[in-house]
């Protein structure tokens, strides 16, 4: 793995618990960590202006206790690439799970138990109810992505399903990266489109998209 | 109202965060912070992200293998049904039930190459068991089974205080609600599930295996190698068809010695050969009519041995 690294820095000794200045009482345990935890604590602030503007608000402190909490228990998960960006990443996905929750709590919850939407794919129980929905389902993505070029379709399917880096699709496709940029934009804005159809429910779907 | 400029930014930073190499956080978050729309519109632009995991439940190869006479075999194994009616026929159909006042019954349920049975258990559990498979049941609770060899279909009743678990090629899976296949033989094991999802070695490893998921391991390998599968297609054994994707020869070799009842090996230069496509096992090959369709599809010379078959490399022109 290329990338931007960050020397690993795998025992660091913090200066002295409180180093943040929050005082929290994580002491003792505090005295050696990972160096995933150290970025944390370097790249605290950046992260919660992240987090805030990623829709915390006054929950931006609690996330961040709760992402210092994932980090502890990943300790014995070896070295990572890009440690900062691989934080960023925890914030980012513990926000959608936070926006998804408080979906599914809501009032659409129903709705997308009774067509067996869960992109979450939490909900394990098998149904044939579930299998029928996930195949209409997969035709409208599959038709939604038909209105894009094939080309397109094929780098998301690259990007999206195979897991390829969008670098190494560059390579492949013979061109830039800024190109396979906007072939998956082209994409991400269908497939967004679709899902708030899927989430407006009964109520007509905005249609003011499509450039 | 989220304006088209701001979904199209949105899509776009979407597209970059979502890619593994994605390092400039900073700019994504002054590209937020500038309105809270752009957020929504980011979020939005997640949730098509999650929605288009759906894709990767589409096959991406066709199913058929392109072979001269393949459509109209997978016809006459559609209209013939032949392993069909003759898997049901032979079906052994019986009710779990542990001894009283045992504490630890083990109940073995074996099949001969060509048989098909099925076993219910008492909380409604189904075990579909493919032919020269042995399967042993822990009869004191019911809930654990160790597949000592061969394949079986696990249609499982999930109780949640009561995790039901398989133990193959010396590792555990456990469900989590679902139906899957487990394949074990001197070569490796594979785990395929059809719904919901499968923890396998929760201890260990604990690689959580949702629909479509494809869990292959060696013999003596302490590497697992995870693929897609149509769930569709998953247990298909039991209805007469096999499908693969990127299958090791020696795989459907296996199987369709198991299937079909005649003894089929592969010579060992082209044992690990992929192979992409379907096979259909009709009446007519489980009397001799298998050989000059193996040779075609699987693109292999078919020898006849006193006791089966034997597949090698085909000679070149």
């Amino acid at each position: 793995m290329g990338g931007p690294n960050i020397p690993a820095l795998n025992i660091v000794a913090l200066p002295t618990p409180g180093y943040d200045g929050r005082g929290d009482g994580r002491t003792g345990r505090d005295m050696v960590t990972s160096g995933l935890s150290a970025v944390l604590i370097a790249n605290r602030a950046p992260l919660l202006r992240f987090l805030r503007a990623r829709g915390a608000g006054d929950d931006a402190e609690d996330i961040m206790q709760e992402l210092w909490l994932k980090v502890d228990r990943l300790e014995a998960e070896g070295p990572i690439a890009d440690p900062r960006a691989y934080l960023f990443r925890m914030a980012d996905n513990l926000m959608h799970d936070r926006v998804r929750a408080s979906l599914r709590r809501g009032h659409r919850e129903q709705a997308w138990s009774e067509t067996g939407y869960d992109p979450a794919g939490q909900d394990e129980t098998p149904s044939a109810e579930r299998t029928l929905a996930a195949r209409q389902r997969l035709r409208q993505v599959e038709r939604a992505l038909a209105t894009l070029g094939e080309r397109s379709q094929a780098i998301f399917r690259r990007f999206r399903i195979d897991g390829v880096a969008q670098s190494k699709i560059a390579q492949e496709e013979g061109i830039s990266l800024s190109a396979v940029e906007k072939h998956l934009q082209r994409a991400y804005r269908v497939v967004a489109a679709l899902a708030d159809e899927e989430q407006e429910g009964d109520t007509p779907p905005s249609r003011s998209q499509t450039p | 109202m989220i304006g088209a400029s701001v979904r199209d930014q949105a899509a776009l930073w979407m597209a970059r965060a979502r890619d593994p190499r994605f390092s400039d956080w900073d700019a994504l978050t002054d590209w937020l912070e500038a309105d809270p729309a752009h957020n929504l519109a980011y979020e939005a632009a997640f949730a098509g992200h999650d929605l288009a995991d759906i894709l990767s439940t589409a096959p991406a190869m066709p199913e058929v293998v392109v072979a001269p006479t393949a459509s109209r075999w997978r016809k006459r194994g559609f209209i013939g049904g032949g392993l069909i009616g003759t898997a049901a026929a032979a079906a052994a159909v019986f009710a779990l039930v542990a001894p009283l006042g045992v504490q630890s019954a083990e109940m073995v349920a074996e099949t001969a190459p060509g048989q098909h049975r099925l076993i219910h258990l008492q909380d409604g559990t189904e075990i579909a068991l493919n032919g020269d498979t042995r399967l042993v049941l822990d009869a004191s609770n019911g809930r654990t089974a160790r597949l000592e060899r061969g394949e079986a279909m696990f249609n499982v009743v999930h109780d949640e205080t009561r995790p039901f678990t398989v133990d193959a090629n010396g590792t555990r899976i456990v469900d989590i609600g679902t139906r899957f296949d487990v394949v074990q033989s001197t070569r490796g094991g594979e785990v395929a599930v059809a719904e919901g999802a499968v923890l396998y070695d929760p201890n260990g490893a604990a690689v959580r295996l949702g629909a479509g998921r494809l869990l292959r391991r060696a013999a003596n390998s302490p590497i697992v190698e995870v693929s897609q599968t149509d769930p569709a297609k998953v247990g298909a054994w039991r209805s007469g068809h096999l499908v693969y994707r990127d299958a090791p020869l020696w795989r459907v070799a296996d199987d369709l010695s198991r299937t079909t009842g005649s003894r089929i090996r592969v010579e060992p230069g082209i044992a690990n050969r992929p192979f992409t496509g379907a096979i259909v096992i009709t009446a007519a090959d489980r009397h001799g009519a298998l050989p000059q369709r193996l040779g075609a599809v699987l693109d292999v010379t078919v020898a006849r041995q006193p006791n089966g078959l034997y597949l090698k490399a085909r000679a070149p022109h």
